[in-house]
Order: C-alpha cells, then structure tokens, then sequence
C-alpha cells in the first residue's frame, strides 16, 4: 500500500509521541484500539476470511462486504475443510467441518 | 476339536464384522439425519491465562454468571464470567464437560489446554436465545446421590438424568425470597442432640451457625442431625398422628414431611467425604441426602461454586413446599476459594486480604434459607453453615460476617471436647435467635430452666475451685449440675428423638436423678429408655402426639419415673 506524504507524517509522529510517553510496547494494544475506532467512526467493518486452504474467495466475499469494508484472509487447517467468517473479531460464523464433527460427537450445552 | 475351533473363529469374525458394519450403518444415519444450522456467534479473544483465570478481549455483550466456551485444542472448556471490564471479561475456568473429558481418556489439567489467542464464545440457550446463565439441572432425581457443582455425578452410577427425564434448570445464582413471601419461623426441626435441642432450638427455615477450632465435633453434629431427620420420618410414618389433630395442627407442628438434606463438602479431603457417605449410607440416611462434593483437589471455582450449587438444589425442594436442610461444610474455605479468585481476578484485597464482597457473598448465600408462607408452597429451606476457627479465634474476619449473617450459633470448644463433654457445646456462648418460637411446648417447659442452672453450676464449679469448705446447700448445687452436665452428653451418630429427650430432661432437671453419682447417669439414662419403651410406650406416643406436658401427661411422667426409680 502506498502511503501518501501527509499520512507517513502522521504516522512518524505518532511512533514519536509513542516513543516519548515510553508507550511503545503497548502499541499493538493501541493501533488495535484505534483501527477500531476508526471502523466505528466510518462505519465499516473488518472481515477476516479463514479457510484450510487457499480458495477462491471473490464470490463469499462479494456477499459480505460492503463498500469501505476491509477484509484479510487467513490459511487455518485446524478447520479441515469449509470457511470461517470473522467480523470485527466479535463475530464469527463458522462454516467449518472442524466445528460440525465436534458438535456431532459432542454434547450440546443447553 | 480344530474344525470346532475353525468355526468358532469363523463365526467371530462373521460377528465382528456384522456389528461393525451395523455400527457404520447407524453412524451414517446420524451423520445424515445431523442438520447444522451455522449462526453467528459473538466471540472474544483470551488475552491472559493464570490459574484458573482467563482474561478475554471482546464479548462487549457478555453477560455477569454467564457460562463461556474457550475452544481448546482438545475439545472446549467451560468458564464463567465474573468480572466484565470495559473492553476485557475476567472469567472463572470451570473446566471440560465431563463427559467429553472421560471419552477423551487424558487426564490433562483444563489450564494447561487454554492458551492465550485462543477463541472463546458466549452460549445461548437454544430454546429462548437468552444468555446461559450457570445454572445446574435439579430434580429427585438427585435424592442419594454425589455430585459436583455443576451437577455431574461423582458416585459412579451412572447419570443423574435419564433422557426423558426433564430436570428443572436452577441457576447457581439467584434472589432471596423477598418479605412478603416469608413467614417467621414456627416448626422445630430436630437435631436429635440433647444439648441443642433443649437449649439452642432450631426452626425450619433458620440459619443456625455451628462455629469451633479443628477436631470438636462440627461435622459429626451435621451428620446427626441428617441421621435424625430419617429416624423421625419414620416413626411419623410408623405411627401417623391421631385423627382428633387437625390438618394446620399436624402442618404446624412438621410431622410426616420428610425433610431432604443436603451436605456441601467444601474443600475436604476425598477420604473424609467418602467416610461422610459410607456414615449416611449405614444410617439409611442417604435415601434422603444429596451430597455436592468440591473436594481438596478440585479448582478453587468448585470451592466457590460448591454451596451456590447446594442451595440451588435446596431452593428446588423448598419451591415445591418441600423442607429442606443444607449444610455447608465449610464457609471459611470457601471464603479462602473466594479470596483466591478474587485477588487472581485483581479485585482490590481488603482485611485479612479478602475482597470487599465476602460479606455480601455470604450474606446473599444464607439469605436464601428461608421459611415460606403458604401462599407459596409453605416450605423452608434451613441452613447450617460450618465455620472452623484458628485456635478458638471468634473475632477473625470470616467468622464475625458469619455470626452476624445468621441466626445464632453454636459454639464448640475443644477445652470441652477434651474435657469429656460431647457435644462439646459451649451453652454461654451458644444461642438461637428465633428457634424459640420454633420449639416444641413440652421442650419449652421441660428446659426453660436448664440454662440458668447450667450457668450457675459453672459459676459455683469455678468458685468452690478455691474453697476448701462448702456447705450442703451448695455441694448440692453442683451435684445437680454435674448431673444435668452428664445427662447432656451424647455420643456421635446416636440421635435422640423429641419425646425421650424431654423424658430424661424431665427426669433430670426435677431432682429424679439426684440420687445416683455422676458417672452412673449414662448407663441410669440409657436403662430409663429401655424401661420405657418396654414397659410404657403409651407415654411416649402421647408425648408425640401432644408435643405438650398438659397435667395429665405430667402425672403420667411422674408416676413412671418414680416407679422406675423405686426398682433401681
């Protein structure tokens, strides 16, 4: 991704005020925060496309998101075979046969 | 002899493979006939894992109590949420479903599993869609049984619940019944010890504290209350009360309603609880007994979860109009589970480094023994908890929240219980707030004296100590006492119905066994009994049936009594 001018000098910035306030290990936790706010300020969502192997995600995703949206996928083989979708990481629709067998042979919490 | 052999094999096999294929046939039909309907569900993310504490990011929609699904490499494991932060959920590990954990064979702790990333999922009821609050599944079914605080059974006989059965869900966590379901409590339920239910009675419904050092007899008073609850159901269903009592006589005065109990180990060794069952079991007791077991080795959540389990299953009898009895034994482990958890969460420690709420925790727990009204079932809930103290300490921390919580207590001494005097009762400093009310009318008359006249002895006893010479008036005194003393001892897992307590305290306390020794009056009361019972049993039912020592009956008791001493 290109980064234009005004926003490297932001960004160079931030890392500075991080640096000077000793905050510089908490900054994952703190981009996390602010990717989140800025998600919720716009009104978009993050989806995270998890499959076992490398698919031809274009179709799924073209139902999912919406304009503005950011999206990433992601190669997990615990799931055996079929999707898994994320949003926002607080959601998640598991289309995995990962999670069908486990909820075959296992027992139902009710 | 080989081709036998040869066909034998033959068939076997013939065998195995028919019943594998079977086996695979009704696999595929299940697999076939498993429809899944994918939805979306709200998970977070486990951002620190310490013992038993999990902390997790996300779940902005988690609930307090709601049960947690942490998706481990092997199979999920439970947990609770107790502390819910701005953007983080502390949560409790409860462990894996125990079933899944035995078919999977391994016995690897639940806190080595969960690592931090993992992903960890709310769980909806599928019924309502609600939040899935800890809760335990109750029912009768669970009369005889050993079970943990999450329901599951610890006895080795096979499942609580069968598939058709459809237990009530309880939550481990609800109100107390408020003012206007209540009714002040006005039926005994007896101990079967002769020091507590002449001078410390309880009442159906009560909270009655039994408080004292290691090794003074606390559980041992638990059991025998349990053991006696039996007995007097069935000599109430032995003998039904007269048909002259009316219907609100006999509901007034408890008889021929079986009182279940449920004992709450809290912390104790897996020896003890397994002596506790084999004790009840012996005793016919366990018919009507439910134990939850959070044993010494079980997580810290067990200890904490243990008597909101207890109580769960208490309130389900209480709610049908049913009595019940609960026993935690004991809250000062589970005040120690509670800290634990509580520091690991980071709650601010306070006195003696429990958190600000352990008053709350206990009080909230005991408030939900109650005695309802008959608007709503007329049942009663009593709670008995357990407090062990650090050399007779009464003024630590745990221990003054729980004086002040319940009804009044019982306080054991171990200067007594060396002494020789057991029930190592400490009749100063033992009291009942409301039993009372509660107490049989032939009780109240017999022993409304005895407790001054046991505090006088005790205050002569500690006087005539220095005095070389005591006059006859006074060395009287203290015979009568050391007699009234002797008579109140009883050994363990001997209770003793009503009516033959109120026999011997009547012949006691009115100067009947002034005559023999001290050391005598055991083997003098036990012959009494006996020659009772053979001779005149009419007296006893009488005293079952009246629960009151009208003129006529005192006669009765009179001329037996001297008839008895007369052979002696």
């Amino acid at each position: 991704m290109l980064i234009d001018k005004k926003s490297k000098e932001v960004f160079d910035n931030f890392i500075k005020l991080l640096e000077r306030n000793g905050d510089l290990k908490k900054a994952k936790e703190i981009i996390q925060l602010a990717e989140k706010l800025y998600l919720k300020k716009v009104g978009s969502k993050k989806v995270t496309l998890e499959s076992a192997r490398k698919i031809n995600s274009k179709d799924i995703l073209k139902k999912i998101l919406k304009e503005g949206d950011f999206w990433e996928e992601k190669i997990n083989t615990d799931l055996i075979a079929g999707i898994k979708v994320i949003v926002d990481g607080e959601k998640q629709l598991n289309y995995s046969l990962k999670s069908k067998l486990d909820k075959i042979f296992s027992h139902r919490y009710e | 002899m080989r081709i036998r052999i040869f066909v034998n094999s033959h068939y076997i096999c013939n065998w195995h493979h028919i019943m594998s294929q079977e086996i695979i046939e009704k696999l595929k039909q299940q697999i076939e006939g498993y429809k899944e309907k994918p939805e979306w569900e709200e998970i977070g993310k486990i951002i620190e894992v310490g013992d038993g504490i999990v902390k997790i990011s996300g779940l902005s929609n988690c609930q307090s109590q709601e049960v947690l699904v942490i998706e481990s490499e092997k199979g999920e494991v439970r947990a609770v949420a107790l502390n819910l932060e701005e953007d983080s959920v502390g949560a409790l590990v409860l462990g894996r479903d125990a079933r899944s954990a035995r078919e999977a064979g391994d016995p690897v702790l639940e806190s080595s599993l969960i690592k931090s990333g993992q992903t960890v999922k709310r769980t909806l009821r599928h019924s309502s869609g609600q939040a899935n609050i800890l809760s335990i599944p109750v029912g009768g079914q669970l009369l005889g049984r050993v079970v943990d605080p999450l329901g599951n059974a610890l006895d080795g006989k096979g499942p609580i619940f069968s598939e058709r059965d459809k237990p009530a869900i309880q939550f481990l966590e609800s109100t107390a019944p408020n003012v206007l379901a209540r009714e002040s409590v006005n039926q005994p339920i007896h101990t079967g010890i002769k020091a507590i239910d002449s001078m410390i009675p309880i009442g159906r419904g009560q909270r009655e504290l039994v408080i004292g050092d290691r090794q003074t007899g606390k559980t041992a008073i638990a059991l025998d209350m349990i053991i006696n609850q039996g007995k007097e159901r069935q000599s109430s269903s032995a003998k039904p009360p007269s048909h002259k009592a009316t219907e609100g006589q006999r509901a007034s005065e408890g008889r021929g309603n079986p009182v279940v109990c449920i004992y709450v180990a809290i912390g104790q060794k897996e020896s003890k609880i397994a002596k506790i069952v084999e004790t009840l079991k012996n005793n016919n007791a366990l018919d009507y007994t439910i134990v939850v077991s959070a044993s010494a080795s079980s997580p810290a959540a067990f200890w904490y979860l243990a008597p909101f389990a207890g109580c769960a299953i208490g309130e389900y009898f209480r709610d049908k109009g049913k009595d019940a009895l609960i026993i935690y034994d004991d809250l000062s482990k589970h005040a120690w589970a509670y800290r634990q958890i509580s520091l690991l969460l980071r709650r601010p420690p306070g006195r003696e480094a429990y958190p600000g709420d352990i008053f709350y925790l206990h009080s909230r727990l005991l408030e939900r023994a109650a005695k309802l009204n008959k608007e709503n079932g007329g049942g009663s809930l009593t709670a008995i908890p357990i407090i062990e103290t650090q050399l007779g300490d009464v003024t630590a921390y745990i221990p003054t929240n729980v004086i002040s919580i319940t009804d009044g207590q019982i306080y054991l001494e171990s200067d007594l219980f060396y002494q020789g005097t057991r029930p190592a009762v400490n009749v100063g400093l033992s009291v009942s707030r409301v039993g009372g009310a509660a107490q049989t009318k032939a009780m109240k008359k017999v022993a409304g004296k005895l407790r001054l006249q046991l505090a006088q002895f005790r205050e002569l006893q500690t006087f005539v100590q220095f005095a070389s010479d005591v006059d006859q008036e006074t060395r009287e005194k203290i015979h009568k006492g050391r007699i009234v003393s002797e008579v109140l001892k009883q050994t363990d897992l001997a209770p003793m119905p009503f009516e033959e307590q109120v026999l011997v305290l009547y012949a006691a306390l009115n100067g009947y066994f002034d005559k023999f020794q001290p050391e005598e009056i055991q083997k003098v009361e036990a012959k009494f009994l006996e020659y009772v019972k053979d001779l005149h049993e009419d007296i006893l039912d009488l005293l079952k049936e009246k629960r009151d020592i009208t003129e006529e009956v005192e006669s009765k008791i009179k001329s037996v009594i001297y008839k008895f001493i007369e052979n002696m």
